[in-house]
């Protein structure tokens, strides 16, 4: 069994794709929520906010031939991969290419714009928009596979997308690879591009948030008055490594990967279950060996869905029993679908590493349904912790939770 | 490190459902490629061929079930409770107490519901869409399908990684056994014919075009093929830990001994012979098994010019010339998601029968392709102990998989 530690970070979000940017936004309450004019054409879609990345330019420097089969989506995982390969020290060594290196990846849909170029075909039947990218960007695993081109890498590839747990499950399985000896780097993650049909499925269930008219309050995730999830965008990106690749080449370790475990309910595609939710986070004490008192701190999910925020609260303080510091990043960012566990677990890291933890944005009363927890608010809480908990819970009823060791700063 | 064995299959398939009815089917030495009229209309679509399966949703499978189910979920959902007879685990507590898990895939969710979800696009309008829209599109629909179907609590491992999502799905759910994860998995992959994927081939020209002699393509390895054929269908297999499998008395078929995985790391479209061959290496190393020991390997062999010369030189080169292959997408098409599924179930049926099905419509080995020894025309008795399944993906996936004859 090997040790697998973090080496490198990145993101590309609403608020920022370099940290002191980003973290600026998370202390100072920062919304990445906007009104969406743009969506204000169809008909039938009642949420009208959403958390563009409005300022996201593909590098220059990205060669034209590269860049032909990637979508936006692809485009930001490429990014906050550079960035991520970069922050490690890894950009361009030989071990990405070496076959000892693989990617775990995913999101929960390929670009919408290629699904639509095959439903212009299936509805017109007529294929002249049908180019030899459509497929490569339509595809849900158009992440993985581009990333493997985009940076020449041999080793194994894990399609992670599996909805809201995409980027989670990528971290996830990256460790499982290198704690079980076939990998010795993973370039682990995921990514989403923001979408109205996305924001539209969510509005079919009831789940999306209406308050058009106040962008920046909204999502609220456990406050009583919430009224759903805000879908958004971006990417996340963090490279795992074996401790002893990472010791012999004198890599910064910010944090090592601890335990992780992934379950499903079995019971409902939509409707979220506290008891596996619990199991899952047992499941990840277990594997990473050590008590729920020792965590210091929980990411949550924290969509601001009703039924969401209530089962997931329940099922954190039936594992921990104890008022745990607890927050969710959604709702600065949103619901960035198959990005948000892999932002999440790079925005924690680094926090927990400056000594700071987030407060939940927009979470002004603790809604009376939800367990008692000690729900950061207001401003951001010091703290002196060492491990974290980084949870996340999919459509479809898949579960995940991820243990953290931070290396202090 | 345990042993991870296979103890129950289940598929759905156009050569049919068993293996009695498949070795049928595949003795009979004829395709089920057909002709299809209704794409003439299509602007820009080059072929018309198809290999679908006969199928209809089981009558017993609930309503309130079927909502998020298209006909890869349906077909998928349908190979499974098949796989999970034969290994006699229906209603086993296994599947719901955490114990067991899914590891699946297919290229793409049902594409036809997918203009229900980009209406609101391409026509400003939610209209068409419902709650099941984006479960029955999503690509990891059928994953999460089993899983709920038959209500397990394990791990799920969604696959979709093309024409590798049935053998990745395989072979990831052996790493899990193998490593102590998990006690059962579901293991394998679907695809739904449509002519989506249709297109998509079509558009890299991978497509045969033969319109009028749908009885003599897709030509793995032969001089005169032209492009694949895509079909559809389902496979699950049971993989069971084997002390598991022993201590409720299962009927253990045969072994995961080896599995590989990697890489092109080059281009999205353009087969490399390079990791091929590494990923059959990888494979070898995993089962601690020397090349000479592989007595048959079942091709990936889609039947595209480059597609075929990269594989067959890559197995020449992993494994040495003349190792006796062939390709079953010479009777069913490329069935994409489900193949490396079928493929595998397949070539451990053929290697507990002792007989190995020929490619058919192979007639004159492509001279560019590598020196193998390639069965063609007629089945051929061997005797092996171990046989490799391989597939490579859109996207330069490759998985290599090595199944051993069960000896206790």
């Amino acid at each position: 069994m090997n040790r697998v530690v973090v080496t490198g970070m990145a993101g590309v979000t609403s608020l920022g794709s370099d940290w002191p940017t980003f973290s600026d936004a998370l202390k100072n309450g920062r919304s990445g929520i906007r009104a969406m004019p743009e969506w204000a054409k169809y008909k039938g879609l009642d949420t009208q906010v959403a958390g563009p990345v409005d300022d996201f330019v593909m590098p220059s420097h990205y060669p034209r031939k590269k860049v032909r089969g990637m979508g936006q989506l692809s485009r930001f995982a490429a990014r906050a991969t550079e960035l991520a390969l970069t922050d490690a020290g890894l950009l361009d060594d030989p071990v990405i290419s070496g076959g000892q290196c693989g990617i775990a990846y995913g999101s929960s849909a390929g670009s919408p714009d290629a699904a639509c170029e095959f439903a212009t075909m299936l509805n017109k039947h007529d294929l002249t928009q049908i180019t030899a990218t459509t497929y490569v960007r339509m595809m849900s695993h158009t992440t993985a596979v581009n990333l493997s081109i985009f940076f020449g890498v041999r080793g194994r590839v894990y399609t992670t997308s599996s909805a809201c747990t995409s980027g989670s499950q990528g971290i996830g399985y990256a460790y499982e690879a290198i704690k079980n000896g076939t990998q010795t780097v993973m370039i682990a993650g995921g990514a989403e591009q923001l979408c109205p049909t996305e924001a539209a499925v969510f509005d079919t269930f009831g789940a999306a948030s209406v308050k058009n008219a106040t962008p920046n309050a909204t999502p609220s995730p456990f406050d009583a008055g919430r009224d759903g999830l805000v879908i958004g965008e971006g990417a996340g990106t963090l490279i795992l490594e074996s401790l002893e690749h990472a010791t012999a080449r004198g890599a910064t370790i910010y944090a090592e990967l601890i335990g992780f475990a992934t379950n499903a309910d079995g019971a409902h595609i939509t409707q979220p279950d506290a008891d596996s939710m619990q199991a899952a986070m047992m499941l990840a004490l277990a594997d990473a060996n050590c008590s729920p008192e020792s965590i210091s701190y929980i990411s949550a999910h924290g969509t601001a869905t009703p039924w969401g925020d209530v089962a997931e609260s329940l099922a954190t303080a039936r594992v921990f029993d104890r008022t745990v510091p607890v927050s969710s990043l959604k709702g600065h960012l949103g619901h960035t679908l198959g990005a948000c566990g892999a932002i999440e677990a790079w925005a924690s890291i680094a926090m927990m590493r400056e000594r700071w933890l987030a407060p939940t944005l927009n979470l002004v009363q603790v809604d009376p349904q939800c367990a008692e927890l000690d729900y950061i608010i207001g401003a951001p809480r010091a703290t002196d912790g060492d491990l974290l908990m980084s949870n996340n819970f999919a459509f479809g009823g898949i579960n995940t939770s991820l243990i953290f060791r931070i290396h202090p700063a | 490190m345990r042993r991870v064995v296979i103890t129950g299959a289940g598929a759905v398939s156009a050569l049919g459902n068993n293996w009695s009815d498949v070795q049928t089917a595949l003795a009979a030495g004829k395709n089920k490629v057909q002709r299809f009229d209704v794409w003439d209309k299509i602007e820009g679509l080059n072929t018309r061929l198809g290999a679908p399966v006969e199928f209809t949703t089981p009558s017993h499978y609930p309503r309130k079930k079927l909502r998020s189910m298209g006909r890869v979920s349906i077909m998928a959902v349908n190979a499974t409770e098949r796989a999970l007879a034969e290994a006699g685990l229906e209603g086993n507590p296994c599947l719901t107490n955490g114990d067991a898990g899914v590891s699946y895939g297919s290229c793409i969710g049902t594409p036809g519901d997918v203009p229900a979800l980009t209406r609101v696009v391409t026509d400003n309008t939610t209209i068409d869409l419902t709650a099941s829209t984006y479960l029955r599109t999503m690509t990891h629909t059928a994953t999460v399908n089993i899983g709920l179907f038959f209500n397990m609590t394990g791990r799920i491992i969604p696959t979709a990684s093309a024409c590798t999502s049935g053998s990745q799905g395989i072979g990831y759910a052996y790493e899990a056994i193998k490593h102590g994860l998990q006690k059962v998995m579901i293991a394998g992959g679907a695809e739904e014919f449509h002519v989506t994927p249709v297109a998509v081939f079509d558009t890299l020209f991978a497509t045969s075009t033969r319109n009028h002699e749908p009885s003599l393509t897709p030509r793995p390895f032969d001089a005169e093929r032209d492009g694949l054929v895509i079909g559809e269908g389902a496979c699950s297999l049971i993989l069971e830990e084997y002390q598991h499998a022993r201590d409720r008395g299962a009927t253990i078929l045969g072994e995961i001994v080896g599995y590989g995985t990697n890489s092109d790391g080059t281009h999205v479209t353009e087969p490399s012979a390079e990791t091929m061959t590494r990923a059959m290496q990888l494979a070898l190393g995993d089962a601690d098994i020397g090349p000479e020991q592989i007595g048959y390997v079942n091709a990936h062999g889609t039947a595209t010019a480059k597609g075929d010369i990269a594989e067959s030189r890559a197995t020449a080169a992993a494994l040495g010339e003349g190792k006796p292959i062939s390709s079953l997408k010479s009777y069913i098409g490329h069935t994409l998601g489900a193949c490396g599924a079928l493929e595998a179930w397949m070539s451990l049926e053929m290697m507990r029968s002792q007989w190995f099905a020929p490619t058919i419509n192979l007639d004159r080995v492509d001279p560019e392709c590598a020196a193998l020894d390639y069965i063609q025309h007629a089945g051929r008795a061997l005797d092996c102990e171990y046989v490799m399944s391989n597939n490579f993906a859109f996207g330069g996936v490759n998985t290599s998989l090595i199944i051993k004859r069960f000896s206790s």
